[in-house]
């Protein structure tokens, strides 16, 4: 977020010599930098700088640099090189009119976004990206030497009840075939469909996910939640997904990588704090040899890839519905781990922060594995 | 790349070029499909970068990991340049570090 530290660290008493100066100099540094960038053939996608919380003062001379800095911002864009997303309008209190500071539950700690305040970012942003995203081509595989693993189950398949999973307390209806749910805190209620077909998100989604084909047999698994109390939680997971011990095709070893995608479709929701996904390794650490990386006390680890959670601050419910892809880091598992047990379950875990309740649908599951050296 | 136009169908993973007089044609469909990004920026925005304790996890508290997810996560950070309490002379310094084979620069 270019801009914020030097607003912020100039003087709240500032006099018009210094905002000048300091405007000159930022705006000049700005300039330079973004015509170096698109002079070698970059897309710059750049923000005005965020409200913060302590410009709470009309009185702060902070505010006009503040606006000076973001009236130049707003003007670099062209719609060729330079798109420019408006932060500073998707996260101001606008009821505040004389202060910059940011709407309620929007800063984490007064000058860095929470979950909601990101996600409203994020709203603000799609469209400016997409725009620099038209004119530009595709330059990554993220899948390259990752072979897709869960063979039978990279979408959820419709289950008549007859090969559900099992289900916890509280849930009732079918869950996709092979998967499991199982209630953690609480006492919320569940009603469990997976015979709603998937459909493609053509409006908002960009980039690989679309590009990959919809199996004949691709539902969602849409759960109903309700009554719902602050700290209930849900996790419903496939779990003993890649397991060495049990005669799969391919078993996991030490020096595997693997990571997982999943989309998600908030479609209602009253309370509801924090979706995340989880890839979830499990392993023992090994005895011999003792003297090489990764003998730490592990015996189990993960990789998370997080939708809402406020991470550090106080949970916030979401303001709104969405519909996400979220995709875990990459996860490799050290070369020296026993030779017993090593698995890979697939979390997606469901939290509240309050009386409420949610209508999800999750799609697509998939891991990727890459089988550390070997030819595939 | 002369007499290239590297505009891409923003769902097809199609590539278009233009020939020598102009006319805009299907050249292929490109095996790659998503996109990588260079992130200049703060603390604001290092919050996008994957961090590593107490385990591996992609933040929701990230401007750009939002706009990502909500985007059907099309983009890779490979060059995670934004350095928290950075100001603006140094967040441009680091512009000498966006690869050349990176085109995005959020």
């Amino acid at each position: 977020m270019t801009g914020t530290n030097d607003i912020y660290n100039m003087s709240s008493l500032a006099n018009q010599g210094t905002i000048d100066s300091n405007y000159n100099s930022l705006t000049a540094l700005i300039s330079a930098g973004v015509a170096s960038m698109v002079s070698c053939g970059k897309i710059v996608v750049i923000s005005t700088v965020i409200p913060n919380s302590a410009y709470s003062s009309d009185t702060d001379s902070r505010i006009q640099l503040l606006d000076r800095v973001n009236t130049f911002i707003s003007g670099l864009a062209n719609g060729t090189t330079i798109f420019v997303v408006d932060g500073f309008t998707a996260m101001w209190d606008d009821a505040q009119p004389t202060l910059r500071v940011a709407k309620t539950n929007y800063l984490q700690d007064g000058t860095h976004p929470s979950a909601i305040g990101a996600l409203e970012f994020g709203y603000t942003a799609m469209a400016p990206i997409k725009s620099a995203v038209a004119r530009c081509t595709p330059d990554i595989d993220i899948y390259r030497d990752f072979n897709p693993a869960l063979i039978k189950y990279n979408a959820f398949r419709r289950s008549t009840g007859g090969l559900a999973g099992v289900m916890g307390v509280g849930c009732t209806g079918t869950i996709a075939v092979g998967w499991y749910v199982f209630r953690l805190a609480g006492t919320p209620t569940a009603i469990l469909d997976a015979s709603i077909p998937y459909t493609k998100d053509m409006t908002n989604f960009i980039g690989g996910w679309n590009l990959k084909p919809v199996g004949g047999e691709s539902f969602w698994q849409e759960m109903t939640i309700d009554s719902t109390a602050n700290g209930d939680a849900i996790n419903f997971v496939k779990n003993g997904t890649f397991n060495n011990t049990t005669g799969s095709i391919e078993g996991v070893c030490g020096g595997f990588m693997a990571f997982a995608e999943i989309e998600i479709d908030i479609v209602s929701q009253v309370n509801l704090g924090e979706i995340s996904f989880n890839l979830v390794c499990y392993y023992t650490k090994g005895t011999a040899p003792v003297n090489i990386p990764y003998t730490g006390s592990y015996t189990f680890s993960s990789s998370s890839a997080g939708s809402t959670t406020d991470n550090g601050c106080t949970k916030r419910a979401m303001t709104r519905a969405n519909r996400k892809v979220l995709r875990t880091p990459v996860f490799r598992f050290p070369e020296n781990i026993s030779d017993g047990e090593v698995k890979i379950d697939l979390a997606t875990s469901i939290s509240f922060v309050g009386n409420g309740n949610a209508l999800l649908r999750l799609a697509r599951p998939s891991l990727w594995i890459n089988s550390g050296g070997r030819l595939s | 790349m002369p007499n290239f136009i590297d505009n891409i169908s923003p769902v097809g993973g199609k590539l278009y070029g233009k020939d020598v007089a102009g006319n805009v044609g299907f050249l292929k469909t490109v095996a790659y499909d998503h996109y990588r990004v260079a992130l200049l920026g703060d603390s604001i925005t290092s919050r996008s970068v994957i961090s590593l304790y107490p385990h591996q996890s992609v933040s929701a508290i990230a401007v750009w990991n939002q706009a990502n997810f909500l985007l059907g996560s099309p983009f890779i950070w490979t060059s995670p340049l934004a350095m928290p309490g950075a100001t603006t002379v140094m967040i441009m310094s680091l512009i000498a570090s966006i690869p050349s084979n990176t085109r995005l620069v959020f």
